[in-house]
């Protein structure tokens, strides 16, 4: 057991060390209007979308982290809660509303970097951090959509990416849990064979409420 | 186990932000980018190829504008190279007058810019030139036009450069042969710079040209060519003026750049 959590910690590890170098560097070339991606808060979404709230929070805080360590101007660790409180609401709000369907996966994404986005501009603001509405409110909404759009480009191969990194007990309790070691999966991404296995029963209960 | 993650992340903003750029955040953060650095050469040359297409493809009409813009400059440049030499011979007068010191006097470092920052909140540009070269946390950095920033961060073999534009930058300007002194701040990139504690009455002007102040506790030497005043205003029932600045110095597209070995300290 202690064995499968170093494991998945070091998968996780190294998928945000790739993150970080990514967006450290091909990011930047994928600047549209000057805003760029933002690789790691696609992790933290991911991690909540594949894993549930708490796997979201953790990998959230960890992935923020290690972008709060490239930047300068703002304080070390808002990154950080930003992306920890966006992996949790996108875990939470998957265990309650969202449905085990592929093409959910772009729009959460997508849906989940915006309220990462407005996380960290709300949080600096109010610890004192006011340049970052300094830009105006069509600046900001920009830069929302445009990360939006790179987020549900890169959601894929990002949440598969972070389903097999959180394969074993990190993701027990998600919606769309990742395999276990053990070769059985319970999420549909991309296990699609097991999504409409999952989503028969649903079905059922909705008509029954009818 | 979010509220724990929450408490931690608040006590961290909180140190964080009483430290400043200095303590054990800072010395993480230089650590970090020295760790990164040599896997950060690796990934971007690998994929440098890829990236250049992905941003010619996506910024297809600035490229553009940029070219077009270069063809005419290019045209435009046999001409005013004679009447540049004029100016220049113009600005050392200037200069001599005003008893500003001429910015060869500061030894300097040349150091070329290698990428832009991560992050879309930031204006900054790192550059090839880190401690091992003598950079340190504050020294202003100058390009051809004039001041573009201040070091901000320096791990050993790279630095980052915050420019003028950034929100976070204030510099210290006044108008040459006059009092008027003021704080120019930056309002986010491709905006022009806002100049406050000036009040209203003060002689400034459209077509001014700023340079730094210098006054005591000043981050810049003085003498540094700032920018131009675009608009000067008086709002209805205000104290100071609203004066916008357009940088001498082109923040957009810069390749070489001089880091100025200066502190406030040692001057």
């Amino acid at each position: 057991m202690r064995a499968s959590w170093a494991r998945t910690v070091v998968k996780v590890a190294l998928l945000l060390a790739v993150g970080i170098l990514l967006q450290t560097t091909f990011g930047n070339d994928l600047r549209v209007d000057d805003f760029a991606p933002d690789f790691m808060m696609l992790l933290a979404v991911g991690a909540g979308f594949v894993g549930g709230p708490d796997t979201g929070a953790v990998v959230g805080f960890a992935a923020g982290l290690v972008s709060d360590l490239f930047l300068q101007s703002t304080p070390f660790g808002l990154s950080a809660l930003a992306a920890c409180l966006a992996g949790f609401a996108v875990g939470w709000a998957g265990n309650e509303v969202l449905r085990s369907r592929l093409f959910m996966v772009p729009l959460v994404a997508a849906g989940g970097t915006v309220l990462g986005v407005v996380l960290f501009v709300v949080l600096g603001y109010l610890v004192g951090q006011s340049q970052l509405v300094a830009g105006g409110g069509h600046w900001l909404a920009v830069l929302a959509l445009v990360e939006a759009c790179y987020a549900a480009l890169f959601s894929l191969p990002a949440f598969v990416l972070m389903r097999v990194a959180l394969a074993g007990p990190a993701a027990a309790s998600g919606p769309l849990s990742a395999p276990t070691p053990g070769g059985t999966a319970s999420g549909d991404l991309p296990n699609r064979r097991h999504a409409s296995s999952r989503a028969r029963p649903r079905r059922r209960a909705r008509a029954g409420v009818r | 186990m979010l509220l724990v993650l929450v408490l931690v992340g608040v006590t961290l903003v909180t140190i964080s932000d009483r430290n400043g750029n200095s303590g054990i955040f800072a010395r993480a953060r230089t650590y970090a980018r020295d760790v990164a650095n040599p896997f950060q050469s690796g990934v971007h040359s690998v994929l440098q190829p890829v990236g250049n297409f992905l941003y010619g493809a996506l910024n297809y009409k600035t490229l553009e504008k940029q070219n077009q813009l270069l063809r005419r400059q290019v045209a435009g440049d046999q001409g005013a190279a004679v009447q540049a030499m004029g100016e220049q011979a113009q600005a050392a007068q200037v200069l001599a007058q005003e008893n500003l010191p001429y910015l060869s006097a500061i030894p300097s470092v040349a150091a070329q810019v290698v990428d832009l920052g991560a992050a879309n909140f930031e204006q900054t540009i790192e550059l090839d030139r880190g401690s091992a070269n003598g950079l340190s946390v504050g020294q202003p950095v100058v390009s051809a036009g004039g001041l573009i920033g201040s070091v901000t961060a320096v791990s050993s073999h790279l630095s980052t450069v915050t420019l003028l534009d950034d929100p976070s930058v204030t510099v210290g300007v006044r108008v040459p042969g006059t009092g008027v002194v003021g704080a120019a701040v930056g309002e986010g990139e491709g905006n022009p710079l806002q100049v406050e504690d000036v009040n209203v009455g003060s002689h400034v002007s459209r077509g001014d040209d700023l340079v730094t102040s210098g006054l005591q506790l000043e981050h810049f030497p003085a003498g540094i060519p700032v920018g131009r005043v675009l608009s000067v205003s008086s709002p209805a029932g205000a104290l100071q003026l609203a004066i916008s600045v357009s940088p001498f110095a082109d923040l957009v597209d810069l390749q070489f750049v001089r880091v100025l070995l200066w502190s406030p300290q040692t001057g």
